[in-house]
């Protein structure tokens, strides 16, 4: 095709893309963290005694999973603060949607792991005279966090992809720091190619772990 | 020091399972819960240890009316369990299987572990502490999980087909075992169909007989 790649421009700006993968990565940590305590939340509510409140969050998990991350996006940033007169940073837009929408499948997982651990399990514990702080701690969380491990590794995975979409409004992270750097510089190609290969270099090694996690721990634990 | 069942009734959608059955047991004495499949023996083992809500009757241990969560919870210091599916915990060994419920009872800071193994030798397991649940065999899973109930030296014994996975020799160590522990004035109800098993010791026996309506 005859294009002369000239990749000057990238080790020139290099500080372009230093500040992007630290927004990128802040935000990531910031997204997972908070998406962990609010499915813990959500959890608690699913298995709460009151049907109302089993209901109601089940049905919030049920749309912050469907809605588009991207226009769940827009509308939190665009939307949320005129209807309920809020002013929100584009940052805590990012946050918060990131984080409802992450929680909504983390909750998912957790769940399910809960769910499959075998009622006598629990019940045996209670008999022996256990009380329920001892079960949860001794025998129900030790499994279902063991169980979890590679899915958390996973959904780390989809909290940095996800914050790539935060470049629509404006958070200087590495996809925004990239369209910067193109627009001063007119070298799409190259540019794009270097964000490619941050991400990848980024997620790579975690997919790599999880892939790994997974089958020692399929190897190490067979249920009974 | 017994314990009376006055009335138990359990129904599902309208039907009922058992109704109105009235039983006292005695320390020292084992029952056997005898009828054919699907009759509710196992459910009427799970409403005698609280994990399944009954719909009429009272359970009564030791004069105290097992009402309601803080009586049962009292009631749990004395009881123990083997499921039918044995309900060993896949994360702990054979041996943390056994002592976790033991050692978190004890206010002792060092722990007697004498007893436990003298069990475990008992049913020949001796070289299976370390063993997760998952590299047993079913009669060998079936044995640590009576193990982990005798540890805690229950005074009320409950058995689900706890024999289902034994082969011979090993049904007449556990009948052996379940007649020390009734001399100790254990109360044993225990659900079983094997006759092979149940010839091996004195119990009284229980019949259930279907309820129908």
């Amino acid at each position: 095709m005859g294009y002369i790649w000239n990749f000057k421009v990238v080790w020139e700006n290099l500080e372009f893309f230093q500040k992007g993968i630290y927004f990128t990565l802040l935000m990531s940590a910031q997204v997972y963290i908070l998406s962990l305590l609010l499915s813990v939340l959500f959890l608690i509510g699913l298995k709460s005694r009151f049907q109302f409140l089993r209901f109601i969050i089940g049905g919030c998990l049920e749309v912050f999973r469907n809605i588009p991350l991207l226009v769940f996006l827009i509308w939190v940033y665009y939307a949320l603060p005129i209807l309920i007169n809020l002013k929100i940073t584009a940052w805590e837009a990012c946050l918060w949607t990131f984080a409802l929408n992450l929680s909504g499948f983390l909750t998912a997982s957790l769940k399910g792991k809960l769910e499959s651990i075998p009622r006598s399990q629990y019940h045996s514990g209670l008999v022996l005279g256990l009380n329920k702080v001892q079960i949860w701690y001794h025998i129900i969380l030790p499994q279902v966090f063991r169980a979890s491990l590679p899915d958390l590794l996973n959904f780390l995975i989809l909290a940095i992809k996800s914050t790539s979409l935060a470049s629509v409004i404006a958070i200087p992270e590495l996809l925004y720091q990239s369209n910067v750097l193109i627009s001063n510089t007119y070298r799409p190609l190259e540019v794009y190619s270097v964000l490619a290969l941050c991400y990848t270099l980024i997620l790579l090694p975690l997919s790599l772990g999880a892939g790994l996690l997974g089958k020692k721990l399929q190897l190490s634990t067979k249920n009974l | 020091m017994s314990l009376k069942i006055d009335n138990l009734t359990k129904e599902y959608a309208n039907t009922k399972v058992f109704a109105n059955l009235n039983y006292q047991f005695e320390p020292g004495q084992i029952y056997c819960i005898f009828g054919p499949s699907g009759l509710g023996k196992t459910t009427f083992l799970n409403c005698i240890a609280g994990l399944e809500p009954f719909d009429f009757g009272s359970i009564t241990y030791f004069e105290n009316e097992l009402n309601g969560f803080g009586a049962w919870q009292k009631f749990y210091q004395n009881t123990a369990f083997v499921f039918q599916d044995f309900g060993l915990w896949p994360h702990k060994t054979a041996l943390q299987n056994v002592i976790l419920a033991p050692k978190l009872q004890s206010k002792k800071q060092s722990f007697d572990f004498s007893y436990i193994n003298e069990l475990f030798s008992r049913f020949g397991l001796s070289q299976h502490h370390h063993s997760f649940p998952a590299f047993l065999s079913g009669g060998q899973a079936q044995r640590v999980a009576l193990i982990r109930a005798l540890a805690v030296n229950p005074k009320i014994l409950l058995l689900d087909e706890i024999t289902s996975a034994l082969d011979r020799a090993n049904k007449l160590i556990v009948a052996k075992v379940l007649q020390e522990l009734a001399s100790l004035k254990t109360i044993i109800i225990l659900v079983s169909h094997d006759i092979e098993f149940l010839e091996m010791f004195e119990h009284q026996r229980i019949e259930l007989i279907s309820s129908k309506n």
